[in-house]
């Protein structure tokens, strides 16, 4: 929510965020002018991730809960890209539809657009030659999911440590109430990723030839 | 959809044409500020001046900016609740009552903390909203390039934008059209729902290949340049500037003097 963090943390999560967005915006360039055929799908799974965070449910300690949508973007365009587009969409979300705000962007982008996509894709590439695609991509995206959650509720903690007991108590507070809507909703973004790229590689395989999803699902298929 | 409520408001209020680049500059300067005071007076003062700009500037009707506010309203109140409860020291408590056997006291540090928090999540999100309220996506590009944005996510920024669009009214279609053919139990709710989203992608995707090609043959090279109200090299409004200036270092000012200062 707009204006819930103090200045010092506001200013201390852009400045964490920024030297991987920088990253991020050189590798959309080389990704843009090298295949300049990949925009409408980089545009399409940020309209994806837009749409699916804005299905929130208000969570009570200045934050929400919602899916992020931002585990399709870390196994396809790799998670660089995915905080780029995570910094957008939050925006959007800012601006379009009063979500979040400007000066939490920087925390948010964090939280959504670089440790969600980066434990994502990470979990992506462990699981994927052990357990097969599928559930590599379930894992992921819940994985994912969670991973925003508990670095959000870490966020807030530590913005504001309890009296007693300081950030730990706070911490365990914060995550405890998010745990409640968060679980099952990170379940089910893992279940629509998966099916979602199950149907996708069934019916227009020749989108991923850009991104070399394609011979790594198809090699581990059974 | 609130998306679209926002979006035909910033194309039709009062202060559309105002320099984007002056919203921008007294949006930004009141949210530090405000983010910054450490008492509930100066976000006060911003939540006054952005209300007066959103309802008696720029015209905005009273309902939408109600609705809009009773969500950080309803933020603002939950964080005093709870820190006002959980957040404090046992030797300064202002008021105790018991629920159920279990003795519940409002600490004063904690009332404090939450009426700072609720009062700059409502002042912080006054200022968003006027931002949001009266500048139009395609002004806010233009700002975007102002400062210093690089073009790439300029460019992902406006076909994102445009596909949100596109997504929706897909969406809508396909829903309808799955709901006329009734709803199953949790399991195919779940399937149906990544069976509509893959078809949206592969909808949207057409559209985007489609609109693709044809911006390449209007001669697309990464590139787009649209008209804006104000011209890329016009410069600021002195006169404008100087206002929000005069007024952002009175603002400081103030918050600097009662930084000290708390409600009970």
């Amino acid at each position: 929510m707009e204006g819930f963090l103090p200045l010092i943390w506001v200013i201390f999560w852009y400045a964490l965020s920024t030297p991987f967005i920088i990253y991020g915006v050189w590798k959309l360039k080389k990704v843009m002018s090298e295949h300049p055929e990949s925009k409408p799908m980089l545009a399409v799974a940020g309209a994806f991730a837009f749409v699916l965070s804005s299905l929130k449910i208000p969570s009570v300690t200045g934050s929400s809960s919602h899916p992020t949508g931002t585990g399709f973007g870390a196994i396809m365009f790799g998670p660089a890209i995915t905080s780029v587009m995570s910094a957008i969409v939050l925006l959007y979300q800012a601006l379009l539809l009063a979500h979040g705000g400007i000066t939490t962007l920087g925390a948010n982008i964090f939280s959504m657009g670089i440790v969600g996509p980066f434990v994502a894709y990470f979990v992506y590439n462990a699981l994927r030659s052990i357990a097969g695609f599928n559930i590599a991509v379930f894992t992921a995206a819940t994985l994912g999911d969670l991973a925003t959650y508990v670095t959000t509720s870490f966020q807030l903690a530590l913005a504001f440590p309890a009296p007693v007991g300081g950030v730990m108590r706070s911490f365990i507070g914060f995550s405890g109430i998010f745990a409640l809507t968060q679980v099952p909703l990170a379940i089910i973004e893992g279940l629509v990723t998966m099916l979602l790229f199950k149907y996708l590689l069934e019916l227009k395989p020749d989108v991923f030839r850009i991104f070399h999803i394609e011979d790594k699902a198809t090699s581990t298929e059974p | 959809m609130i998306s679209s409520t926002i979006d035909t408001i910033a194309h039709t209020n009062r202060l559309r044409h105002v320099d984007t680049r002056l919203k921008i500059i007294f949006a930004l300067a009141t949210l530090i500020i405000t983010v910054a005071s450490t008492s509930p007076i100066p976000p006060f003062l911003a939540f006054i001046t952005a209300t007066g700009l959103i309802l008696f500037a720029a015209k905005i009707p009273f309902r939408t900016y109600f609705l809009l506010l009773l969500t950080p309203l309803f933020f603002g109140l939950v964080s005093l609740l709870l820190m006002s409860l959980f957040f404090g020291y046992s030797q300064s408590p202002l008021y105790s009552f018991e629920i159920i056997s279990h003795t519940f006291v409002i600490q004063e540090e904690g009332a404090n903390m939450g009426l700072l928090v609720a009062s700059r999540t409502i002042a912080a999100s006054a200022c968003l909203f006027f931002l949001a309220l009266t500048t139009p996506m395609t002004e806010l590009f233009s700002g975007l390039k102002w400062l210093r944005i690089p073009d790439v996510v300029i460019e992902l920024a406006m076909i994102i934008y445009r596909y949100i669009f596109v997504f929706i009214e897909e969406a809508q279609l396909m829903l309808l059209a799955s709901r006329m053919r009734g709803e199953g139990d949790f399991r195919a709710k779940i399937e149906v729902f990544s069976m509509l989203a893959s078809t949206l992608f592969l909808r949207s995707i057409y559209q985007g290949d489609k609109l693709f090609i044809a911006m390449n043959s209007r001669c697309y090279e990464g590139e787009t340049n649209s008209l804006c109200y104000q011209e890329k090299s016009s410069r600021i409004g002195i006169r404008p500037l100087f206002s929000i200036l005069i007024f952002e270092f009175a603002f400081a000012y103030v918050t600097i003097m009662t930084q000290n200062m708390t409600l009970i």
